[in-house]
This record gives structure tokens, C-alpha cells and sequence, in this order.
């Protein structure tokens, strides 16, 4: 789960640009980490980088609110498969 | 199954996926639509995840992918040669795509301040550049229907991907309230009573928001 976390936040603060702090339960979009375009390069980001497939309906504002609800979305996909 | 699968935005707004619909439509293929509506989250993951710039519409023909609506058209135009997309003389099939090659690139005014919204009870627009817009393309309609009023009441007589390509326009004309002329007013009501546009319009009118 930290492995998953630390992939995750890399990928915000490499690839989408921010350099500020991020906690496990900060909401990414309230918080200005990133855009809702961004929360669409984090899930294409996930589906290659944990070799899961997600479906339209994974894509949702809950879903990825924050890292610990995108790091339970990772675990129930990887457990589908 | 059927054999294509078309990607699309949502209706209400998604002009390109439009005119790769009816044409389509036209061709009387069997087609499973892709609706990913790109006002939400989930519509953008999968154009994303399926579309390779990221924009709609895509053709999806088994395992081969077509994208931009007026290579779709040519790439149907091909497949289904009896079908009309394109008029049958070679002087006509040119301006066809003249005219639809304008419309893909330009008009930028219309674009800009007369979205394609089909569900809106919208106010004329009266800006410069637009105006100039409406004006040329009534010139364009004009034109052809001219020439071609004794074939039917399509640009180019029977109907053809050029149609295809302005109906949106048409929409628009009509959510903007744009008064035309008697020529353009009747090329505009057949449009509107094409069967495939009223299907189209229609599931846009229930289409729900989604953000």
C-alpha cells in the first residue's frame, strides 16, 4: 500500500506538476492538486502503472478524492482480476 | 455483433460525432454507438482511453481504428460506394468536399459564440463575425440548392455527406433563432426532417446532464 501511494503521488508531483504536500486524505480536487483533466491522466496513469483495466464507471469524483480512496480502488481491481 | 462501433460525445453538443453519425446512418450499416460524454469524468477516461487524440468521433472497425470525422466519411464513402455519401460527378463529389473541408476548418465565430446546444431555447446572435459567417454559408446553400432543386432538396439534390456535415448548422440556426431566407428556410426544414437528424435530435433533447 505504500509502494501503491508513493507511485501515485509521484506521478502528481513529477508528471501533473505539484510540489506541495499531499496526505493520504487531502481531496485532491477541493485542494487544487489537480484538475478534473488531471484526474483523468491519474487514471490513465493507474491502469498502466498497476496493469489493471478500469471500467467508465471506476472514473468517478469519489473514486478519486483522494490518494487513499485511489489506492482502495487499485486493491479492488487488482483483486478482480 | 455489429461491425462497427462508433465513439461519440454526447449529443446535445457533440457536432464532429454528428456528422460521423448520420453518415453512418447513412450507409445503413448495423453500429453499436459509444456515447462517452465528455462533460463528465467517466466520458473523458474513455475517449481517452480509446481515442488516439483523445478527441471524438472514432470509428471502431474490429481491431482498426478511424478518427476525425471526415476521414470516417471517406473511409464509409469506400466502403459503401452505393450509398451516396458523396454525389456521382466528379465536379460535384469535389465541391462536396470543399465545402465540407471549410466547414471543418472554418467558421470560427459560429463555433465560438453558437455552440451546437440542442436542448437550449437560445437568443440570436448578432456579433460581427458572425453574421459574416451566416452569411457565407447561406451563400454556399444558396448555390447549390439552386443548381440542384429540380434533384431533391439536399445541397446536392439526393441527400450526401455534405449534408452530414451541415447539419449542425442547422441546429444551430435554429437554437440561435437565425432568420433565413425562403431558400435556405426550406433547405433547413428538410434537414430537420431527415429521419436519422430527428432520431438524433431527439435522444439529445433526453440526454441528461452529467456535470
Amino acid at each position: 500500500m505504500v509502494k501503491e501511494m508513493e507511485a501515485v503521488l509521484g506521478f502528481i508531483k513529477e508528471d501533473l506538476g505539484y510540489d506541495g504536500d499531499v496526505g493520504p486524505d487531502d481531496d485532491l480536487l477541493e485542494n487544487g492538486i489537480v484538475d478534473s483533466f488531471n484526474v483523468v491522466e491519474l487514471a490513465l496513469f493507474v491502469q498502466e502503472h498497476f496493469g489493471i483495466e478500469l471500467q467508465a464507471e471506476d472514473v468517478t469524483r469519489d473514486n478519486f478524492a483522494n490518494l487513499s480512496s485511489i489506492i482502495s480502488l487499485i486493491d479492488r481491481r487488482q483483486m478482480a482480476v | 455483433m455489429p461491425a462497427f462501433t462508433l465513439l461519440i460525445g454526447q449529443k446535445n453538443n457533440s457536432t464532429w460525432s454528428l456528422r460521423a453519425w448520420l453518415a453512418l446512418r447513412q450507409t445503413g450499416a448495423d453500429f453499436h454507438e459509444e456515447v462517452a460524454p465528455l462533460n463528465s469524468l467517466a466520458g473523458r477516461f474513455v475517449v481517452a482511453n480509446r481515442s488516439p487524440t483523445r478527441l471524438v468521433p472514432v470509428l471502431i472497425h474490429g481491431d482498426f481504428l478511424v478518427w476525425d470525422s471526415l476521414a470516417i466519411i471517406e473511409y464509409l464513402a469506400e466502403l459503401y460506394q452505393s450509398k451516396g455519401l458523396w454525389p456521382d460527378l466528379a465536379n460535384e463529389r469535389a465541391q462536396a468536399r470543399s465545402i465540407c473541408a471549410e466547414m471543418h476548418s472554418g467558421f470560427p465565430a459560429i463555433r465560438s459564440a453558437m455552440p451546437m446546444d440542442i436542448q437550449a431555447d437560445a437568443q440570436e446572435v448578432s456579433a460581427e463575425g458572425v453574421v459574416h459567417e451566416i452569411e457565407r454559408i447561406c451563400v454556399i446553400w444558396r448555390e447549390l440548392l439552386q443548381k440542384s432543386e429540380r434533384r431533391g432538396p439536399y445541397l446536392f439534390g439526393s441527400w450526401s455527406a455534405a449534408d452530414a456535415y451541415f447539419a449542425p448548422v442547422v441546429s444551430r440556426f435554429e437554437t440561435y433563432r437565425v432568420d433565413l431566407d425562403n431558400v435556405c428556410r426550406s433547405y433547413a426544414d428538410a434537414v430537420l426532417a431527415w429521419p436519422s437528424f430527428i432520431e438524433w435530435r431527439a435522444d439529445a433533447v433526453n440526454e441528461a446532464s452529467t456535470e
